[in-house]
């Protein structure tokens, strides 16, 4: 494989620690092995500018160093031409990494030269996704360079590029040990590549073997291919087949763009789909190259599948699925770990991005990690190290499931949540905001309580106790959620409905109608709605009388009044519109029986007589009312003479004097103590006790007889 | 065995007979026979020309005699011969007939000794068929009358109704 430079102007530290992160683990994806510095140094490849930068900007506004192939880096719309590098830095996608390294690598290849041989996939891994790439012409994809005779202008452009240059930095190797950059050998066309930039021609079709001239189609052929196989010849650029206007040039559109035009087809490799795009697409298939996912989307679409490498997730999400099996290689444990591998370098940070960044496909190498490790196991062969070797620390939040934590200023540290809340910070290229502070002793029990948190996950809440358990009587409260779904329900049904109300009570509700002429429902959890119908003293429900009043045994509970300016409409919510009228005083009596008086006292000094006999027949009620009602309608009693004839109390007493008032039935007369104690309860006669022992008599046998 | 009457008058097709029949623990012995005359009320098809008779045993000495009076006017000299000692009475009243409250009237004054001597209970038959028509009217008869008697709306072929109907009795013997 083709070693290549790649020199980074005008990149944040951060950026760059990401673009090298995410070369290392697309690094199957690629074409050729790349390496990267920051500044221009000589036999320089490729030089990416940052455009979001100064000292990028100008460096990208100069004149190219001669034969050195030129692309853009920004995160906002910019004219850069072919290659650009879309920021946040990504792995695939049109604008990603692997697809301008490979493009730029296609270029730096001499022409008529085979593809290099790819290296073997890992037993166990899928197919090799990604496309050899077929020999082209090397057309440049970059901005016109200046003359040979020109100085060139972003040599020196960057005052920190020298300052750079003498860090102790060196490229990060993407296999074994770094070779210096004097070992590389140069590339015997970098001298006879031409500067002048030539348009790209949108919708050609490059077959493997011919000249793609156009980034679209080299783009294309770099793309991965989900079937593992040569794309055929007659198949069109992926991204190419998209574009409608003549001017855009393929890899600086972005997925988005891509994916309003067209719905990708299965097979065909889906740079820079959205989560979403996938999911709604269709079901992923194990050898599909599906980059850039989501780490949510993926987990929702598939449960872990072991023969698959599994770039989707970061090793915190793997972890917390499924424990490592043996066969599973590298890219489960994420970055971090992988970055573990090698001897840490001063100033390096492990890879500060989150999920997101690990969130690719790559094939294992079988030299990468033991398969046979675990995640843990890789972090037992790193133990901490004091100083900017914060792999396997970084590794170590990794491996835990618990909550990821706030970006520390740490940059190791920065890494250590593997959660999409970081990620995105760490592609955005946030730069960690201090240096590396000296790791303590600290650090290392943070680590084993974290590593201890993936043996002994928390335990999950206990559930609400629910209240039947708990042996308090249940509180019966309306269910305003539901009430308020019916009232909406009800608005879009009935024209004439009025404003909710609520009432403390059934009763309450009921004394409030009768100044009402509006036909009215009321409805309360538990209770079959109910028509009230004031102007005619009527109601109306598939309820009977006895259901209230069993309900209304239950407690006594707030209703719900709902006012209607239509009795039709009025009864067709209560759903009884073919039910028959009844008397309204019958379901006041209901209510004043289960209702205790405000003012039970009020009965107190006073002397009871019933006009009539309420018509037990249709009203609910208890044995002792029928007694009551006996000796009331013959004569007069205080109240506390009937709670003591039935031996109930005087609440219940005055409930039953109250729902005879509510009747109309029940005299009362001002007593005074003395009058009250004279009243004897009931006068009965000897031939009347004979009598009522005949009629006890009576009723019990038919009660016998009839049971 | 010393013998207790209870007599079920009222209007005819109010439900005497049914009654009768839910009370006796024997079956009641019917003296119906096929209406004769052009007035068909309702679905009746019988009426009875003599008295309906059933019979409930309380304990190894007493036993309850229902008797159960013919509707027709005709046969009233039986009712007054039947109501002599008779432990209550029992009125039903059909509220869909022309004039309910005349045949309240008519039984009141038919039974006054036995109702001032002991007690009845009014029962009034077929108020679903007449949902609109309250039983305020027999509330002020008995009011003129002086009466407290209870009123209650049943359904004659309810057990739980006829219980009530004999609760109410107990619960107006004096």
């Amino acid at each position: 494989m083709d070693r290549l430079l790649c020199c980074l102007l005008g990149f944040p530290e951060k950026d760059a620690q990401v673009l090298r992160s995410l070369t290392r683990l697309f690094r199957p994806s690629l074409t050729a092995e790349w390496a990267f510095e920051v500044g221009v140094t000589e036999g320089c490849d490729l030089l990416i500018c940052d455009l979001d930068d100064p000292a990028g900007r100008g460096a990208w506004d100069g004149a190219a160093p001669p034969g050195t192939l030129r692309a853009a880096a920004s995160a906002g719309e910019v004219e850069a031409g072919a290659l650009l590098l879309r920021k946040p830095l990504r792995g695939h996608g049109a604008s990603g990494i692997v697809q301008v390294l490979n493009a730029a690598a296609a270029v730096k290849r001499p022409e008529g030269s085979p593809s290099p041989p790819r290296p073997a996939p890992a037993v166990g891994t899928p197919p090799d996704r990604a496309a050899a790439p077929a020999p082209h012409e090397p057309t440049p994809l970059f901005r016109p360079a200046p003359a040979p005779h020109e100085p060139d202008p972003s040599h020196g452009t960057a005052p920190d590029l020298s300052e750079r240059a003498s860090e102790p930095l060196r490229p990060i190797p993407l296999h074994g040990a770094a070779p210096p950059l004097s070992e590389r050998r140069p590339e015997p066309d970098e001298a006879d590549r031409p500067g002048d930039a030539e348009p790209v021609p949108p919708g050609r079709a490059p077959a493997p073997q011919e000249p793609a001239p156009n980034a679209s189609s080299l783009l294309s052929e770099h793309a991965p291919d989900p079937r593992g196989a040569e794309p055929p010849s007659d198949a069109e650029p992926v991204l190419s087949e998209r574009v409608p206007e003549p001017h855009e040039a393929g890899p600086s559109r972005d997925a988005a763009t891509l994916l309003s035009e067209r719905v990708p087809e299965a097979h065909e490799a889906g740079p820079s789909r959205g989560a979403a795009t996938l999911l709604s697409e269709h079901a992923p298939d194990p050898h599909e190259a599906g980059p850039s996912r989501g780490t949510a989307t993926l987990l929702s679409e598939r449960a872990a599948d072991p023969h698959e490498a599994e770039p989707f997730r970061d090793a915190a999400t793997h972890l917390s699925e499924h424990a490592p099996a043996p066969h599973e290689t590298g890219p489960t444990q994420g970055a971090p770990l992988l970055l573990s591998e090698r001897p840490p370098e001063p100033r390096e940070t492990g890879p500060t991005q989150g999920a997101e960044a690990l969130l690719s496909e790559r094939t294992p190498e079988p030299h990468e990690t033991d398969p046979d490790q675990g995640a843990k196991s890789l972090l037992s062969e790193h133990p901490p190290e004091p100083r900017g070797t914060d792999a396997p620390q970084s590794a170590a939040p990794l491996l835990s499931e618990r909550a990821p934590e706030p970006p520390a200023t740490d940059p190791a540290r920065s890494t250590a949540p593997a959660s999409s809340e970081t990620a995105p910070a760490a592609l955005d290229g946030a730069a960690p905001a201090t240096a590396e502070k000296p790791r303590t002793a600290a650090d290392a029990d943070e680590i084993d309580a974290m590593l201890a948190a993936v043996d002994t996950p928390p335990e999950p809440p206990e559930p609400p106790r629910p209240a039947w358990a708990s042996g308090a009587p249940p509180q019966a409260e309306p269910a305003q959620d539901e009430a308020d779904i019916k009232d909406i329900l009800r608005r879009m049904r009935f024209a004439t409905i009025g404003v909710a109300s609520e009432a403390r009570t059934l009763l309450a509700a009921l004394r409030g109608l009768r100044a009402s002429s509006e036909p009215t429902v009321v409805e309360a959890v538990g209770l079959k709605p109910i028509c009230v119908l004031p102007q005619v003293r009527a109601w109306v429900s598939t309820a009977q009388a006895a259901e209230i009043y069993r309900w209304l045994g239950d407690g006594n509970r707030p209703v719900r009044v709902l006012p209607f300016g239509s009795a039709e409409e009025a009864r067709d919510a209560a759903m009884s519109k073919d039910e028959p009228v009844r008397p309204l005083e019958h379901l006041v009596w209901t209510a004043s029986l289960r209702t205790p008086p405000e003012r039970p006292d009020a009965y107190d000094n006073a002397l009871f007589k019933l006009k009539r006999w309420p018509d037990l027949g249709s009203l609910p009620h208890e044995p002792h009312h029928m007694e009551w009602c006996g000796i009331l309608t013959r004569q007069q009693a205080p109240m506390q003479a009937l709670a003591g004839a039935a031996g109930v109390t005087a609440s219940e007493t005055a409930a039953f004097l109250e729902a005879c008032g509510e009747l109309g039935i029940l005299e009362r007369a001002e007593a005074s103590a003395a009058e009250m104690a004279a009243v004897e309860l009931p006068v009965i006669s000897k031939k009347g006790r004979e009598r009522i022992s005949l009629f006890k008599n009576i009723l019990g046998r038919l009660r016998i007889f009839r049971a | 065995m010393k013998d207790i009457k209870l007599i079920v008058t009222g209007t005819m097709g109010a439900g005497k007979t049914t009654v009768v029949s839910t009370i006796s623990d024997i079956p009641p012995i019917r003296t119906d026979v096929p209406i004769s005359s052009d007035k068909v009320r309702g679905e009746k098809t019988t009426t009875t020309v003599a008295l309906d008779y059933g019979s409930l045993t309380l304990d190894g000495e007493r036993r309850l005699l229902i008797f159960g009076t013919p509707g027709q006017r005709r046969y009233d000299f039986m009712c007054r011969i039947l109501a002599r000692g008779a432990l209550g009475v029992v009125i039903l009243i059909d509220h869909t007939c022309e004039d309910p409250v005349d045949d309240l009237r008519y039984y009141l004054d038919l039974f006054r000794d036995t109702i001032e001597d002991s007690t009845a209970v009014v029962g009034v038959t077929h108020t679903d068929e007449k949902p609109d028509a309250p039983l305020q009217p027999y509330y002020d008869l008995l009011a003129e009358r002086r009466l407290p008697l209870p009123v209650f709306s049943i359904d004659a072929r309810r057990h739980d109704h006829i219980i009530m109907l004999l609760e109410a009795l107990l619960a107006t013997t004096r």
